[in-house]
């Protein structure tokens, strides 16, 4: 099940992402200068934050090693999952909240147990999830992370041409999704 | 007098298509009317292609665009990769004065909306030709399910359907297929648990695709990518451009005219004919007319209707071919409300992607059990699948083990929508609007709808229904609706120009021609008198190739 990391594992992974950063950053300037939009120099320290503690450089790169702070850049300003811009204020208000005071400026690891928590306390119930503006920040960082050219096809399995449907194949628990799950990944509601 | 052509062919989507190939095989020489511009097979599928990545948006697209000029457009198959086969909402305006309004999604270019449909394929039963005269509601059909029967043969062989040839369902007649695609472990056991509790009342099948699984015609078998609405460069299901549109301009009798709108269809009261159309020529800005013998209207339901409203002359004051007052009346959509439910077990087993056949659970009601309260009946229409990403937003868990979990498909899940049965009603109608214009400077469409009592009672029944055989597997029913979706959202919008045996009380006769005009066919769905419970298009196909047979025959016969 989910649940929080050791923290001997995220510091030895430190140094590595980095040096993923860096190098994902200039596959991303191409990327990004397409649309002219968002770039990770105008964004958030606290979406940072949680998009790299969301989804962490493990095997593969994580959410902030692959810019899906810039991704939620662009989709706040294009009314994705029917957002009005204003959820990273929301964001950060909560968060404020549930630290007892300015988030950002705690010390790990009462930051991330801050954060873990505040995770937790959302989805402890439906009303509470509702009231949070947290899930639509999550469900933006796995729309951002799995459409990465990382995340559908290093962290999961990308096969575009497939060739035929099987229908009935032995699984074992660690294989991974397929990226391309036309209905699985589909939102028929919309986004 | 010098016609410009033999037949002229409004709209090219999957009816037109079919027209323009009929037609042209028999050597007419044709013209070929797109109100939107050309999109070459192959040449023009540029998303075809693409990563997410690759994607401004990720595929998911603008949404604050959408909403603000697409908001009628969305729905399924509906994204970033294929919004330029949609219309903008913006541009092409129209009403809806319904309770629940009218969602009408279109398509404006060469194929319509043959490039983007969901692309089953089902042959009608006996009951559906025999319903309205049994329970009294709309006309009776003038033709019955023997009348069509070689036309569904003669349709598939050429699109080519997949389905699975040992079924044996009463209502649903097999058609002739390619191969199946199977059923994964999940659906096979509900197959087999609905075997043994219903015997062949009920049962689970395969559904039957208009997509090839051994190349014919130029066109190269499915790669199960399931991203057909982007265009398809195999040709691998049948669209316009990968099948009809090569057919006819084999010929040589071809000519596409696009980005033409047809205003109307002219007539002459001294022959009693139409004498051809008067067209908007949208890149030079100027009306046109275009002369014929023969006309074949395929606009899509609500277009074709609005074209014959616009046709009025002093014979024809309510509308070319309206004497009898019902054009544009009993149109229909099929209702739709949907369960999903957690299958329990196999989580040893999965599947590879990706599958463009739903799994079909036929209809029962009122055909092999009786119903009380309610007449006509509902399919339904879905499939199993495991659980993918979204998921990670609705449940708790950040950080590496979280990322652990999300890379792993979830659950199994089901889901069954219900393709419901609409009454054909008179006030369930589109009109031209009085006050409102369009861009083009023509009145827009209104249309009028309302959900009846028996849709409701339908939509509880199916609801019921599917609780518990989802019940019978022992799975867990997670959410079960009862709430039928806005009318259009089906996109299956059909009737308005009904088929009838009396030209007081219908539009279009056995063969699809005009009671009031003789060389006026009407093959699209605005054709039909009932909606039955499968998706309309191969029936649609089937009555476009008959009406064509019909009309050069008696055209040849000089009673045209």
């Amino acid at each position: 099940m989910p649940g929080i990391d050791s923290s001997d594992q995220a510091q030895a992974l430190i140094g590595r992402r980095d040096f993923i950063i860096g190098l994902s950053a200039i596959g991303a300037m191409s990327i990004w200068s397409q649309i002219g939009k968002a770039s990770t120099e105008n964004s958030d320290p606290l979406l940072n934050y949680i998009c790299d503690k969301t989804i962490p450089d493990t095997e593969t790169p994580g959410a902030l090693a692959v810019n899906v702070p810039a991704f939620i850049s662009l989709a706040l300003g294009h009314a994705f999952c029917n957002t009005s811009g204003d959820e990273l204020r929301r964001l950060r208000e909560e968060l404020d909240q549930a630290a007892g005071g300015a988030f950002m400026s705690l010390s790990e690891p009462q930051r991330f147990s801050v954060f873990f928590q505040y995770d937790a306390d959302c989805f402890s119930s439906f009303e509470s999830s509702r009231r949070s503006v947290w899930p639509v920040i999550k469900k933006l960082i796995l729309m951002g992370y799995y459409t990465s050219e990382t995340g559908a096809s290093k962290e999961l399995q990308y096969t575009f041409t497939p060739g035929s449907f099987k229908a009935d194949l032995p699984y074992k628990k660690g294989d991974p999704a397929q990226a391309t799950d036309f209905f699985a990944t589909t939102d028929f509601i919309g986004y | 007098m010098k016609q410009d052509f033999d037949a002229i062919v409004v709209g090219s989507g999957i009816s037109g298509g079919w027209a323009a190939k009929e037609l042209c095989e028999k050597g007419l020489k044709v013209a070929l009317i797109e109100r939107g511009p050309n999109i070459e097979h192959r040449v023009d599928y540029q998303t075809e292609f693409k990563s997410p990545w690759e994607m401004p948006y990720r595929g998911f697209g603008d949404q604050a665009k959408y909403k603000e000029r697409y908001p009628r457009q969305r729905g399924l198959f509906f994204d970033e990769y294929n919004e330029r086969y949609w219309v903008d909402d913006l541009k092409e305006p129209y009403q809806e004065s319904g309770s629940q309004g009218f969602q009408w999604r279109r398509g404006y270019q060469t194929g319509g909306r043959s490039l983007t449909w969901g692309r089953h394929a089902f042959r009608r039963g006996a009951q559906d030709f025999e319903a309205n005269l049994a329970d009294g509601y709309g006309v009776d059909w003038p033709i019955r399910y023997q009348d069509i029967e070689p036309w569904y043969t003669y349709v598939e062989k050429f699109i080519g359907v997949s389905g699975d040839s040992t079924d044996e369902v009463v209502g649903l007649p097999n058609g002739t297929f390619q191969a199946p695609f199977p059923l994964t472990a999940p659906e096979l056991a509900l197959k087999e648990r609905l075997a043994e509790h219903y015997g062949n009342r009920r049962q689970a099948i395969i559904g039957r695709v208009a997509h090839i699984r051994e190349a014919k015609d130029g066109r190269a078998p499915c790669q199960a990518r399931v991203v057909c609405s982007r265009g398809c460069s195999y040709g691998a299901y049948f669209s316009t451009q990968s099948s009809t549109l090569p057919a006819a301009k084999a010929t040589g009798n071809l000519t596409v005219l696009n980005n033409m709108i047809v205003e109307a269809v002219d007539y002459d009261p001294a022959t009693k004919r139409a004498t051809g159309i008067r067209v908007i020529n949208v890149e030079k800005g100027v009306k046109e007319s275009i002369s014929a013998k023969l006309i074949f209207l395929n606009a899509s339901t609500l277009n074709t209707i609005a074209i014959l409203m616009r046709s009025v002359s002093s014979e024809h004051p309510d509308g070319l071919g309206n004497s009898s007052g019902t054009l544009g009346k009993y149109i229909m959509d099929h209702a739709q409300s949907f369960t999903i439910a957690k299958v329990k077990g196999f989580e040893g087993s999965t599947y590879s992607v990706n599958r463009p056949a739903n799994l079909i659970i036929p209809r029962f009601a009122n055909l092999t059990e009786p119903l009380e309260g309610a007449v006509r009946g509902y399919s339904y229409q879905g499939g199993v699948f495991r659980e993918g990403y979204p998921r990670g937003a609705k449940m708790k868990g950040v950080g590496a083990s979280f990322k652990q979990e999300i890379k792993s498909p979830g659950d199994w899940m089901l889901a069954l929508g219900y393709f419901i049965e609409a009454l054909p009603v008179e006030t369930n109608a589109a009109s031209l609007s009085k006050t409102k214009q369009d861009s083009h400077g023509l009145a827009q469409i209104d249309v009028h709808y309302e959900w009846t009592d028996n849709e409701r009672a339908l939509a509880k029944n199916a609801a019921a229904e599917a609780v518990k055989m989802i019940e019978l597997m022992g799975w867990d029913v997670v959410h079960a609706s009862t709430e039928i979706g806005s009318p259009g959202s089906a996109v299956h919008e059909m009737g308005g120009a009904r088929m009838g045996r009396d030209a007081k009380t219908s539009v279009l006769n056995s063969h699809n021609q005009m009671h009031d005009v003789r060389n006026v066919f009407v093959t699209d769905g605005a054709a039909m008198a009932s909606s039955g419970t499968v998706n309309p298009s191969l029936t649609y196909m089937a009555l476009t190739a008959r009406a064509a047979n019909y009309a050069v025959e008696e055209m040849k016969a000089g009673r045209l």
